[in-house]
């Protein structure tokens, strides 16, 4: 009878067991863990490949138990298990006092010591203003709240460890502990969570100040706003016990607008969710922009983890944009990443169990020693290998009349978004050459590299106006990295001017030189790249060689070569998206009657320019004029080297559509002239007023010069005689 | 795949039970056998041909004996063990051989480190045992494929043993019975074995890796006497449950595999240990090796001789490295002392120091047996015996101590028999019957618990 009872028990047993196996076998449960904040594993798929390696096996092992019935309560059963038989801390997560659960310090000595030396590394290399600050966690903080025996000082040994030898190695470093451990009694921690709250966060905000050069806050002038009283962290789900929590979340806000490229800045979506905390910034993302309504123009980079998250929003109160870089999720180039964002100030802001358990900072070392974008990221540019013209088919060169004549005479190929008399001031609300807004070419242009020479027109005198100047230069360049990243900028120097040139007295070396000492200045801290150019026009006394200059200003035309030599063997690697090869073997279409260059010859002898006019490439057509040369029959364009507004243009083609075109584009060019002499040499202004253009069916000529009657003269006997 | 496991409890079992039991009548062994190449597959998906090929080779070997003479025998005899050997050799020992030589001769030889293929030192034992059966016709040859490779393949005892010998099988293969007290038996003895696994050893061997795995300028001397204790609790729940799991399940299916420990801590000197200790091995080094060399009925000096090859042999045989040789001639040595003088001296002293004798030798024997490599073991024996840079007892050491203090009871009580003799007595009466299925229930549940908890990984880092 006994024995019957007892087979009855198991014949239960066994038909339960069965039973909880088939359920198991129907019930899959959510895909998304809330409790877990992540994606369980899903089924695995079947191929002979997964079945040969066995991955087929781990994965579904994972998806067994990842989606076995009733896990979160099997989950809290062993969490709780763990508690009634005395365990002080279940899956790393101390049963703390007052309610505090609190994760253990755990750390990998190399680990630490390599994020460690590539924080070094970083600070070496000499380009950035580097502050490195680990945020202490709540067991140690904390550490009254420990279960008996759980403080250890493992993790303030670690700070002390890390922090002194990065501060042996001249790394500048904040350490908020002490001021932390002065407020340990309040609320700066979560309880269930291992994140800081906002009034941690505000502890934090106020120890950066020093370091990263702004006076903080008073606490009162923030409003502090609740966000939800029921909010359970990571600490709380992995501790899997009840009897904890829930902590409250709150902002402490400001008056500043602040928005992320990645989402909402503030999510407030997130409130809704298990994970509350990803209220800021939606959570962690590789890289990311905040922008803040403070118009300061200081930028700040964040190498970060989650800590960071709940402290960026007081920085926005300081910075305009602050990037953030999440190296955990980060793959690619940091410097080119930091060198897009324009930005020389550095923080480091990690928790100490990040940074001692996480390897992901050490990708620095690899990046330092893989990158070659920081091998010549902010600064001079040395002579190096020399490159094909190839290289400069996707350039973009921004400039005034000196870069058109570095298209016009030395022929070099790329974009051109250059005209006579631009300055840095004007640049932004000038139009090129071709007549079409700087800024809005800026804007749309995808170059490869874009290279600057500009100042000379911005009529500087004296030291004192070098700073206005330097933060218009740095405005420029902003704009083209918005719309050009990846692409490598130059900051090209300005020629000195020549000894003759000197005397006038309205030019003076002394001061061209302190520009370019803050423009290499400037260029360190844009991380751009600079070209000392007038080391290929200038003398050894720094003046611009007599012999290659018409006005002491301008290159002759043959010398624009010198300097475009000067480009190609002072060029680097670029890592850009810019286009590829796009230098046309541009050529008239042919067949034309007239001989376009006869009548160039025939003017330049004839009228009496003031300019050395000599012919420009035939790019210079599409450059000058917009037309395309292949619409042409045959062409000419002659241009003076800058320093006049003179010049010649001559086009052959056939048909009604042509003739409009080409009337339309003359007449544009002359407005696009007009507007750029206007305050740069308004002298020039009366050769403008009213040039010569004559157009017949199939042949149009400009000429501007000063003797507009001999040049009709000349053009109508030359068309008569065809 | 391992038992403690969500696959094997929720999928494999499930399955494999109810066809067995659906068709055992048509062909058991077969049923068996094929699950038993699921059950390997799962975790060795290309060495599951080896273990084929292995099966194949001593299947025939045995048959073809069986038709030989004398001569024929002996040379099939040799050249079986041989081949065994060699492919257990090559794939557990050729990377330490190849480092042994190299280091050796100066000369810079490369292997390519092959992985190990689980079980092999267990089944190709097996298979060595069986050719010696026939050979000594302890045993006949297996006429039927199907049985011989249920012998070397079934899944309870493939990947840990129990060591069976085919002469204490080989009825059992042809003939058994089921029943359902069988199965209860089963289940019962199969849950003590998965508590012992996933309740203690998982739960204190935990604090063993996370003390072994400090920087020896952190480790106090306390802790590291906690830790290796732990370890010593560890390894011999992780092991004796597996064996109870492994026998449990033997008996469902009907099998009846001898026992493998014995309260191996209970022991009052190492040569009682050693009984107590993975029987299975034991027993067939002392069948297959110690005797036929001549055992102890020999000159003294040969003895010693036999008592350190057989040790040798036992430390190589758990892993390829100088710890474990080296922890088999520690207890070459330690045997030899106790048969030449020790034993006697002990018999006089209190049991409570022979005990403590004993646990100190086997505890000492641990620390090699669980280090990575023989430098870290002196460190860990240094720190042990109090040259330690984190003194000789600190914070960590207590919230270890107090921490643990339940798993410890727990562990220490059930590596005594009284904790048995107290259960038995308890469901003896009739009104206690419902205690062994409810705490089977409750094992099972708790088991689960932690099983289902192991890929528990909240994400500290937020979704990206």
């Amino acid at each position: 009878m006994k024995n019957k009872i007892y087979k009855c028990y198991f014949i239960i047993l066994i038909f339960l067991f069965f039973t909880f196996t088939t359920v198991n076998l129907f019930i899959y449960g959510n895909d998304f863990s809330e409790r877990e904040n992540r994606y369980l594993a899903a089924f695995p798929q079947l191929t002979v490949q997964k079945l040969a390696d066995g991955s087929f096996m781990k994965e579904f092992d994972s998806f067994a138990c990842d989606r076995f019935v009733f896990r979160n309560f099997f989950v809290s059963l062993k969490g709780e298990l763990e508690r009634i038989t005395l365990k002080k801390d279940n899956n790393g997560i101390h049963f703390g006092r007052n309610g505090y659960l609190i994760p253990a310090f755990e750390k990998n000595e190399a680990i630490v010591e390599n994020n460690t030396n590539a924080l070094i590394k970083l600070n070496e290399t000499g380009k950035f203003s580097l502050s490195v600050c680990l945020v202490p966690t709540a067991n140690e903080v904390k550490n009254k709240e420990l279960p008996l025996f759980a403080r250890n000082g493992y993790e303030k040994k670690t700070l002390n460890g890390v922090n002194g030898a990065l501060k042996e190695k001249k790394v500048k470093v904040v350490e908020p502990l002490k001021s932390l451990l002065a407020h340990s009694n309040e609320y700066i921690y979560y309880k269930t969570d291992h994140h800081q709250t906002a009034l941690g966060g505000y502890y934090m905000y106020e120890s950066l100040g020093e370091a990263l050069g702004y006076k903080p806050l008073k606490i009162e002038s923030f409003k502090v706003k609740t966000l939800s009283e029921n909010f359970f962290g990571t600490s709380f789900s992995k501790a899997g016990v009840t009897g904890y929590g829930p902590d409250r979340l709150q902002l402490f806000e400001s008056d500043v607008k602040v928005t992320c490229d990645q989402g909402s800045f503030f999510d407030y979506s997130k409130l809704e969710t298990k994970d509350k905390y990803a209220f800021f910034m939606g959570g962690n993302y590789a890289v990311a922009t905040v922008t803040s309504s403070v118009k300061n123009g200081r930028r700040l980079a964040i190498i970060k983890d989650s800590y960071a998250n709940n402290i960026v929003p007081f920085l926005a109160n300081h910075f305009e944009t602050i990037y953030m870089i999440d190296l955990r999720y980060f793959n690619g180039d940091l410097f080119e990443e930091l060198y897009k964002f324009s930005v020389n100030d550095i923080l480091v802001l990690q928790g100490i169990s990040t940074f001692a358990t996480d390897g992901s900072l050490s990708k620095i070392t690899e990046i330092i020693n893989s990158s070659a974008h920081l091998k010549t990221l902010g600064g001079e540019v040395k002579k190096g290998e020399r490159v094909e013209d190839s290289y400069f088919a996707d350039a973009v060169f921004i400039g005034d009349s000196l870069t058109d004549g570095l298209k016009l005479y030395a022929e070099a190929g790329g974009t051109f978004l250059s005209n006579t008399g631009i300055s840095v001031t004007g640049v932004m609300s000038a139009l090129s050459a071709n007549g079409v807004s700087i800024a809005e070419q800026i804007k749309t242009t995808k170059g490869g590299k874009f290279y600057i020479m500009l100042g000379l027109n911005d009529s500087i005198s004296s030291e004192e106006e070098i700073p206005a100047f330097i933060k218009n230069y740095g405005a420029l360049i902003d704009a083209i990295k918005e719309s050009n990243p990846k692409s490598p900028v130059y900051i090209q120097s300005l020629f000195p001017v020549s000894r003759e040139r000197e005397k006038k007295g309205d030019i003076k070396n002394s001061v061209i030189y302190k520009m370019n000492d803050a423009l290499l200045k400037l260029a360190k801290e844009k991380n751009v790249y600079f070209l000392k150019v007038y080391e290929a026009v200038a003398d050894d006394e720094g003046y611009l060689k007599e012999e290659i200059t018409t006005d002491g200003v301008h290159l002759k035309p043959d010398n624009y070569k010198d300097w475009y030599n000067y480009l190609k063997s002072h060029a680097v690697p670029v890592y850009g998206e810019g286009k590829t090869d796009e230098i046309k073997n541009a050529r008239f279409a042919g067949g034309g009657k007239y001989n376009p260059h006869k009548l160039a010859k025939a003017l330049v002898e004839g009228v009496a320019f003031k300019d050395k006019l000599s012919e420009a490439g035939i790019n210079s057509v599409k450059f000058l004029y917009g037309i395309e040369p292949e619409s042409l029959l045959d062409g000419c364009v002659m241009a003076g080297g800058g320093s006049t507004a003179e010049e010649i243009a001559i086009f052959e083609f056939s048909g009604k559509e042509m003739k409009k075109l080409v009337e339309k584009k003359i007449n544009e060019r002359i407005e696009v002239k007009r507007k750029a002499y206007e305050s740069y040499m308004p002298q020039e202004m009366a050769k403008l007023e009213n040039p010569v253009v004559i157009i017949t069916g199939d042949f149009a000529v400009l000429c501007i010069c000063d003797n507009n009657k001999e040049a009709e003269k000349i053009i109508t006997q030359f068309i008569k005689n065809r | 795949m391992v038992f403690s496991s969500i696959t094997f409890l929720y999928y494999f079992l499930p399955l494999v039970s109810v066809v067995y039991f659906a068709f055992h009548r048509f062909l058991p062994n077969g049923i068996l056998f094929l699950f038993s190449l699921l059950f390997y597959a799962w975790g060795e998906p290309v060495y599951v041909f080896l273990m084929l090929f292995s099966t194949a080779f001593n299947y025939l070997a045995g048959l073809q004996m069986e038709k030989r003479g004398e001569k024929g025998r002996k040379f099939l005899l040799w050249f079986s063990v041989a081949v065994n050997f060699l492919i257990l050799v090559y794939f557990k020992y050729a990377g330490f051989l190849v480092s042994i030589i190299n280091s050796v001769t100066g000369l810079n030889f490369e292997i390519k480190e092959l992985a190990l293929p689980v079980g092999i030192s267990f089944y190709t034992f097996q298979a060595v045992s069986y050719i010696i059966d026939v050979y000594r016709k302890s045993a006949k040859a297996q006429k039927s494929f199907i049985n011989f490779g249920c012998y070397i393949a079934l899944f309870p005892q493939l990947i840990a043993g129990p060591i069976v010998r085919y002469n204490t099988i080989e009825k059992q293969l042809s003939s058994r019975t089921l029943s359902l007290e069988k199965v209860i038996q089963g289940i019962t003895r199969f849950t003590a074995g998965l508590c012992k696994k996933v309740l203690i050893a998982n739960n204190i061997g935990a604090l063993w890796s996370n003390l072994s795995s400090l920087p020896f300028s952190e480790l106090s001397t306390l802790s590291a006497w906690l830790g290796i204790m732990a370890y010593t609790l560890q390894i011999y729940f992780d092991f004796s449950g597996y064996s109870d799991m492994a026998i449990g399940l033997g008996r469902i299916f009907g099998f009846e595999f001898s026992e493998n420990f014995n309260y191996p801590y209970i022991s009052k000197n190492v040569s009682e240990f050693w009984r107590r200790w993975h029987i299975s091995l034991g027993t067939w080094f002392k069948e297959y090796v110690y005797i036929p060399m001549g055992g102890s009925r020999v000159k003294r000096g040969r003895m010693y001789f036999n008592i350190f090859t057989v040790w040798m042999l036992t430390g190589l045989w758990h892993g390829a490295s100088f710890n474990f040789l080296l922890w088999g001639i520690y207890y070459g040595i330690l045997l030899v002392i106790e048969k030449t003088f020790l034993l006697k001296r002990l018999e006089k002293c209190p049991v409570f120091v022979r005990s403590i004798y004993t646990m100190l030798a086997v505890i000492f024997g641990w620390v090699l047996f669980a280090s990575p490599n023989l430098s870290y073991a002196l460190s860990y024996l240094k720190v042990m015996l109090g040259f330690s840079a984190a003194g000789f007892a600190d914070n960590r050491f207590l919230y270890a101590l107090l921490s643990n203090l339940v798993v410890f009871g727990a562990g220490i009580a059930g590596s005594m028999p009284f904790a048995k003799q107290l259960f038995e007595r308890l469901t003896e009466t009739e009104k206690a019957k419902w205690v062994t299925p409810f705490l089977v229930f409750a094992g099972f549940v708790l088991c689960t618990a932690y099983l289902a908890d192991s890929t528990f990984n909240p994400f500290l880092y937020f979704r990206f």
